[in-house]
């Protein structure tokens, strides 16, 4: 059965509304990590299995916050759950004084008990040269494309 | 961002309990859907000409919340609507003033004032007299979590 689009955006705003999960992103419990060596997105399910990045540092205080939002957009219908911003976004950032470093992409966790929840890969590793270099992210989000009701 | 199987595969357990519109304490109900349409994710409850009156009158869903699981073939997460005891089913018992030719199925709230799926038939039936009846097949919705990036 096709369902509506009143369907389609509660769908999305009950995900990111759970608490179990996506409103539960807040400093305290779940937070996001730079990633510093290859991996593979479809069967990472602790972040004990990534090798999280020291001296490349991902800035993400404000993560999902207390919920994350949901819209539709505009040109395709698509659904975007996405991350608030904190003041001054989101990015990657090196220091210390080994190099080079790699980052492949970044987590998004739960402190807790490790248990991954997303995961973002580049489509290229970034390599930092020397510290004080920083690689500005887009904007944290799951994009659910209207090809995936059947 | 691409979500665990685990984050994703919620989505279909927040559905089939959410108070709201599928698990609502009213039952939602199916109609029988009279005239030619499209299936669109923008189409509303006024687009659709749906049979009102007995005895092709809309059957009442199970109330609360629904069934859900995934696909173990394919993977898609299932919403799986729960009917009513003898199945979402009509009969033109006698007297029946037909004919009329069932296009498809509209999954309404229990008003009827809001549509919250629809199913086209691809091949239309259409009832002609007395003592005819039909059954519509399982009522569910389909997504496929692996699309979410």
């Amino acid at each position: 059965m096709k369902m509506t689009k009143a369907l389609w955006s509660r769908m999305l705003t009950l995900f990111a509304s759970d608490p179990a999960n996506l409103a539960n992103m807040d400093d305290d419990t779940v937070t996001m990590a730079s990633i510093a060596a290859d991996f593979n997105q479809l069967v990472v399910t602790n972040i004990s299995e990534l090798t999280i990045g020291t001296g490349v540092i991902l800035n993400a205080s404000a993560l999902f916050q207390a919920s994350a939002a949901a819209k539709i957009d505009p040109d395709n219908a698509d659904g975007i759950v996405y991350a608030a911003t904190d003041g001054e976004g989101f990015y990657v950032y090196s220091t210390g004084s080994t190099f080079p470093k790699s980052c492949y992409g970044y987590v998004v966790y739960d402190q807790n008990d490790g248990r991954i929840l997303a995961t973002e890969k580049f489509d290229a590793p970034v390599v930092f040269t020397e510290a004080g270099q920083i690689f500005l992210l887009k904007q944290p989000h799951f994009r659910f494309p209207r090809e995936m009701l059947k | 961002m691409k979500p665990t199987k685990a984050l994703a595969n919620t989505i279909s357990t927040l559905l089939a309990a959410d108070t709201t519109i599928l698990a609502n304490a009213s039952a939602m109900k199916l109609a029988l859907i009279t005239q030619p349409f499209t299936e669109s994710l923008d189409r509303l409850a006024g687009d659709l000409t749906m049979a009102s009156a007995s005895p092709l009158a809309p059957v009442a869903a199970t109330a609360g919340a629904q069934e859900n699981g995934v696909d173990p073939v394919t993977g898609e997460l299932k919403v799986e609507v729960k009917p009513p005891a003898g199945g979402f089913r009509w009969e033109t018992g006698t007297g029946f003033s037909g004919p009329v030719t069932i296009y498809g199925y509209a999954l309404t709230n229990n008003a009827g004032s809001s549509l919250i799926g629809m199913q086209a038939l691809a091949d239309p039936i259409t009832l002609t007299g007395d003592n005819q009846s039909h059954t519509a097949p399982a009522i569910e919705f389909r997504i496929d979590p692996s699309k979410i990036n």
